[in-house]
């Protein structure tokens, strides 16, 4: 278990550490920063939704037409303070 | 048992709802937050990918024509102040220098045989006042005499009306008078002669004066010899020409041979002691950018590598895209701009770090982002040496 702990706090400083390029090259293009977060917090907000649906909240946070973008947003934002704000 | 059942899904419900509804909130009221936590880093620490890595790029072009004959760097190598880039032919420029110190020492000869001449000049003077003031003081002596003899003569004269001398003897002494006056004059034409010959003979002097041309300590046909002298010597210390800082040569498309004309430019140096990253702000950013702040570049070549910069200055022009002339008038075009474009100024941020792994290049595109606090090297002036000592390529 301590074992695990300690791989996952490394695989997260790797992340951290690598993560703090601002630009993402992808063949020869490179790409800002806003837009890998925006992408990246689409994905995570669809899999915190589809958390949210399993355990049956989702009827119950609000209108989804302000819950679900505030999510990506906050997803985005998040992504960026976490990786890119520095 | 079905009323318990019931309680029970009731309160799950409730729960679920309660739950929900928090969860809503602080989805809501986080993207709030860390919306506007992100505008504000964004505002303090501003940054732009519109950026790009410069150094200042210097054309190497002879400063005599002639053709190549030693070409001592290749395209791409680093040279280091003061090594020899390459040679043009320095034979005529060689002869040249020859002809003018040979010139030089034509005009000194000449000079001094003018002194010479000069002096002989003065000398003549001297002599020739002697010889007036003798003339002078002969005209007086016969002046004096003429006197006398006229005196005697009108003395005469009532004496001999009376016979008391003989007409012989008055006769003798007008003979005598009349001979006085014709010396007199003859004596007088010599001294006016010995002053036009003084005259002249000063004149012949301040020409051969003129000739020499000194000026105070300076003679000028010498000084002017000598400067074309120098002049020579340049052009034939111009016929190498050297690396004036380090540097590292680029787009070198030219060998032994080619013919360089004066100011044409044969190759560039880029120069390798200051790097700097040019970045395109945008105007609604610059209030929060001030030359000597910090600044963080990341090369796109360069993956994950930060490289420490400092704010050096801010553009203070850009063209104007909208106030174009057309002759003497401006032409003002019609538009319909709604939504308008912050214009961008170029930053300029010189790195400070050096990193023989991940050399700079100019053009490099780089991500530049300005961070709220001062460079610890403040107040870089553009002879600073940081960094320069060592090339980044071996």
């Amino acid at each position: 278990m301590r074992g695990l702990r300690k791989a996952g706090f490394l695989a997260i400083s790797a992340v951290f550490l690598t993560a703090c390029d601002p630009m993402l090259s992808i063949e020869g293009s490179f790409w800002p920063a806003w837009i890998i977060c925006i992408l990246a917090g689409l994905a995570v907000s669809m899999a915190l939704m589809w958390q949210l649906v399993r355990h049956r909240l989702a009827p119950y946070l609000g209108p989804p037409l302000l819950i679900v973008p505030s999510l990506w947003a906050l997803c985005t934002f998040g992504i960026w303070l976490l990786f890119y704000s520095t | 048992m079905e009323n318990s059942q019931a309680d029970h899904q009731v309160i799950n419900l409730k729960r679920r709802v309660l739950l929900g509804r928090i969860i809503g909130t602080i989805i809501v009221l986080g993207a709030l937050a860390t919306g506007t936590l992100v505008w504000r880093i964004n505002y303090q620490h501003p940054r732009t990918n519109d950026a790009m890595v410069r150094a200042n790029i210097v054309g190497i072009a002879p400063e005599v024509s002639g053709r190549i004959v030693e070409l001592h760097v290749e395209d791409n190598q680093y040279v280091r102040q003061g090594d020899l880039l390459y040679v043009i032919d320095p034979r005529p420029y060689q002869a040249k220098l020859a002809q003018a110190k040979a010139e030089l020492q034509v005009v000194e000869k000449d000079v001094d045989s003018r002194r010479a001449s000069s002096g002989s000049a003065e000398l003549a003077i001297e002599r020739l006042e002697h010889q007036r003031v003798a003339a002078g003081a002969e005209v007086k002596r016969i002046e004096a005499e003429d006197e006398y003899l006229h005196s005697y003569l009108e003395r005469l004269e009532p004496l001999a009306e009376k016979q008391y001398v003989t007409t012989d003897q008055l006769q003798q002494a007008r003979s005598k008078y009349a001979a006085s006056r014709a010396a007199l004059a003859d004596a007088s034409a010599k001294e006016l002669s010995a002053r036009s010959a003084i005259d002249e003979a000063k004149s012949e002097s301040r020409r051969a004066v003129s000739m020499i041309a000194q000026v105070g300590n300076v003679n000028a046909r010498i000084e002017a010899a000598r400067a074309l002298v120098t002049s020579a010597e340049l052009d034939v210390e111009y016929c190498s020409v050297r690396a004036p800082f380090d540097a590292y040569v680029t787009n070198l498309n030219t060998r032994e041979g080619e013919y360089a004309k004066t100011g044409m430019q044969m190759f560039a140096l880029v120069d390798d002691r200051h790097w700097y990253a040019i970045a395109n702000f945008k105007e609604t950013y610059l209030q929060s950018i001030h030359p000597g702040q910090e600044a963080d570049v990341f090369l796109v070549g360069y993956p994950g590598k930060r490289y420490r910069g400092v704010v050096t200055g801010i553009g203070w022009a850009n063209y104007p895209d909208n106030m174009k002339q057309q002759g003497v008038l401006p032409e003002v075009r019609r538009t319909l701009n709604w939504v308008v474009l912050a214009s961008r100024f170029p930053v300029r941020i010189e790195i400070q770090e050096r990193d023989l792994e991940h050399p700079l290049r100019m053009g490099m595109t780089a991500f530049v982002t300005i961070l709220d606090r001062p460079a610890e090297t403040q107040k870089l002036s553009p002879g600073s040496e940081k960094g320069a000592t060592t090339p980044q390529v071996p």
